[in-house]
């Protein structure tokens, strides 16, 4: 057998990725790494297989608070993915930004204002309300989403600072916007900031693994990730420090004051230098070195113009994530409902993985679709939204129900059916007389 | 085995995470990423077991990493290599004798428990003790059902496949021998939904796949007077070990995968829930104050 090339191996080891259990991807990239033992040539081809991860999945991605915002979370999903844009941009429709994600580093960044047109907006907002409240009410750790395809109304120029006014958070973002930036475009920057820094197995150790990656948006498990995340690497920290010095030279003392305030733990008035360090891991350490001519530029949008989509879709997304280390089990719920009102139709897919692995790897995985007609007026003092919602609550419950069934089917049925609990005689086999015996040999001839 | 190899390591740990329906793909393409490790990989890793036909007894048998040689693999029934004759090893004359008679034993066993299906059984002679007190020998009971959905009434069906194999070593002292056996069994199960809400138009499909596989190990001392003896010892040493197993994967499959779910994701909603929770606390509260 011809060996494969590095580059093969890398691209065929990163698809794996894609099957890993819910919560477990972190531990599926590092048995690769171990595997493949070539970080440098294996990251970039982690990133696609990644991203790919993390859309489907519906990462839930954490956004500390930050003036008038307060801290919350959003979905990432192939149905989030800004339009139009040509870097790719996701929204978080609760903060009414739009932002970068660096899923090596699981941080987001550069954020900007997001904004749909009034009748979208009105229509996705209370979708999303409706939705909420479902996913409150049947998800012990739950998240929703709605998205809609619309494009977003171009921003007022002077618009845009006013989102991001802080001009230690403005520069912090753009510090790791260019990280982001450089690991979503061709990959030799990281590889090139990886072989230059040292131990590189270290550095990437902690942005793959210390990143909790998928962890990282997840209280579900009672006990773990949360509290890791918290921790604040001083290093790290410093890093941005200097990377923030490095970029904005003299021009910003003020700034420089604000950020040391930060290490000396004035955290709070610094949420986002703190999401750099936290969210990330270690995010500045690949964004370091070529990071300050792609944040000069980055701000400068080009003029556009105003695109519309005649019949947006909306996107409903949920997903409920539990992960019990402790006990050897995680799981996850994902549903995705597309509201198509020119087609009439509200399509759906429900998504349950489950992974059991005490001594042992067991996994459920379900995926089912339905659909319903979509409601066109309200009906009585039901919105059409709240009706859509209120389906969509009733199927998944029908469905949830059907899944015990399922479950009678398979353990009744089939799982009898393979093999019996005792044979007919309902007494276990005669061992001493059974070598006498050529009944299995006549059973078999007189079955053919 | 010695397995401090961090390699090895991960690649049998990236194999405990990975879905156990894609185990053949996955241990191939890890066996192409690591050809040094294709050996450990196979030899560590549990697939589904291969369904082989020896023509010349016209019976069906069964293949896995025990049997092989290369890409043949030895029939219990004729003791030729196939489909391709390799002079791969094969036991001794003596321990032929006995692999023949578990292969007639666990025939029946097969047949009443499983009323169907395939087993082979597999020995190979391990070295003795120098002191020449001590004879051993080593053996796989392999165990393979497949339920295929009837044709024609293909959509609504559950279907599945039950792999067992049972690894034992078997050393005579004296009067008794001890066994030390690891079974996995490997069991993928599937079937169809199709629910909708009630009262709700429209079309639903979709499918259930329980897949996995779980290891148990057990050790025990039997006595042992004549060669023949180890028919019963390792039949009984396996029924009970594939007896437990049973109920271990009803357990694991049936119980704990769907309280996963429930946990997921509430039926009745988590307000009615905790509605419920007071209800029942005020009441116990009052029946207590009733004492």
């Amino acid at each position: 057998m011809a060996d494969l090339s590095i580059e093969d191996k890398c691209k065929l080891a990163a698809k794996l990725l894609e099957q890993a259990p819910p919560g477990e991807v972190n531990d599926v990239i590092n048995d690769i790494r171990a595997i493949i033992n070539d970080d440098a040539t294996l990251m970039q081809h982690i990133l696609p297989s990644l991203r790919a991860y993390n859309l489907s999945q519906l990462l839930v991605v954490e956004h500390p608070a930050t003036d008038g915002i307060k801290e919350h979370t959003s979905l990432l999903s192939f149905a989030g993915i800004v339009p139009g844009e040509e870097q790719e941009r996701f929204v978080d429709h609760e903060g009414k930004r739009s932002f970068v994600y660096d899923h090596i580093n699981a941080a987001a960044s550069d954020y900007q204002a997001y904004e749909l047109p009034e009748e979208e907006e009105a229509f996705r907002a209370e979708l999303a309300k409706s939705l909420a409240a479902y996913t409150k009410s049947h998800f012990p750790q739950g998240f929703s989403t709605v998205s809609s395809s619309q494009f977003p109304l171009l921003p007022p120029e002077p618009s845009v600072p006013e989102v991001v006014p802080e001009t230690t958070v403005d520069s912090a973002s753009k510090t790791d916007d260019a990280g982001a930036a450089e690991v979503a475009e061709p990959p030799e920057p990281t590889t090139a900031e990886e072989a230059t820094s040292g131990p590189v197995t270290d550095v990437v150790e902690e942005q793959v693994g210390g990143g909790e990656v998928e962890p990282l948006p997840t209280p579900a498990t009672e006990e773990v990730p949360e509290k890791q995340e918290e921790v604040v690497e001083p290093g790290g920290l410093e890093k941005v420090d200097s990377a923030v010095v490095l970029a904005r030279e003299a021009e910003e003392k003020e700034e420089q004051a604000a950020a040391k305030e930060t290490e000396e733990g004035g955290v709070e008035e610094e949420p986002r230098v703190e999401e750099v360090v936290t969210a990330g891991g270690e995010p500045t350490s690949t964004a370091e070195s070529e990071t300050q001519v792609v944040s000069e530029t980055a701000p400068a949008k080009p003029p556009r113009k105003q695109e519309r989509v005649e019949n947006p879709v909306y996107t409903l997304e949920v997903v409920g994530n539990r992960y019990n280390i402790s006990n050897f089990w995680t799981g996850r719920w994902r549903t995705r409902w597309i509201v198509d009102q020119a087609k009439g139709q509200v399509e759906g897919t429900i998504y349950v993985d489950v992974h059991y692995y005490e001594q042992g790897n067991v996994q459920l995985a379900t995926e089912h679709a339905a659909s319903f007609p979509c409601p066109t007026q309200s009906n009585g003092n039901q919105s059409v939204a709240s009706q859509i919602v209120t389906t969509i609550a009733k199927i998944e419950t029908a469905y949830h129900l059907e899944l015990n069934d399922a479950y009678e089917e398979l353990g009744e049925k089939a799982f009898r059916a393979l093999r019996r609990a005792l044979p007919v005689t309902r007494q276990k086999m005669d061992w001493e007389k059974v070598s006498g015996y050529t009944l299995g040999a006549d059973l078999t001839k007189a079955r053919s | 085995m010695a397995d401090s190899d961090p390699t090895l390591d991960s690649l049998l740990d990236l194999m405990r995470r990975l879905p156990p329906t894609r185990v053949e793909d996955n241990v191939n393409l890890l066996c192409d990423l690591c050809p040094e490790y294709a050996d450990d990989l196979l030899g560590n890793v549990d697939q589904p077991l291969k369904i082989l036909r020896d023509e010349d007894k016209g019976r069906e048998f069964l293949g896995c990493d025990y049997n092989r040689d290369g890409d043949s693999f030895r029939s219990p029934w004729s003791n030729t290599y196939l489909p391709v004759a390799v002079p791969g090893p094969t036991p001794s004359p003596k321990l032929r004798q006995l692999e023949t008679s578990l292969n007639a034993a666990f025939d029946t066993y097969r047949e009443m428990y499983f009323e169907g299906g395939i087993s082979s059984v597999y020995l190979w002679d391990l070295e003795d003790e120098p002191s020449g007190k001590e004879t051993s020998f080593a053996g796989v009971v392999l165990m393979k059902k497949t339920l295929a959905s009837p044709s024609g009434a293909s959509d609504s069906s559950p279907t599945g496949t039950w792999d067992s194999l049972h690894v034992f070593e078997s050393h005579e002292r004296g009067r008794s021998a001890k066994y030390k056996l690891t079974s996995t069994v490997m069991l993928v199960l599937e079937t169809p939904t199709a629910s909708h809400g009630d009262k709700v138009e429209g079309e639903a499909k979709g499918k259930v796949t329980l897949s996995g596989s779980m290891t148990r190990q057990a050790e025990v001392d039997y006595p042992l007077t004549t060669s023949a003896g180890h028919i019963p010892n390792i039949g009984r040493l396996v029924e009970d070990m594939e007896i437990k197993m049973r109920n271990l994967l009803s357990s694991v499959y049936f119980g704990k995968t769907k309280d996963v779910i429930n946990e997921l994701r509430s039926q009745s909603g988590l307000e009615a829930k905790s509605r419920e929770d007071m209800l029942r606390a005020e009441l116990a509260g009052r029946l207590g104050g009733r004492k």
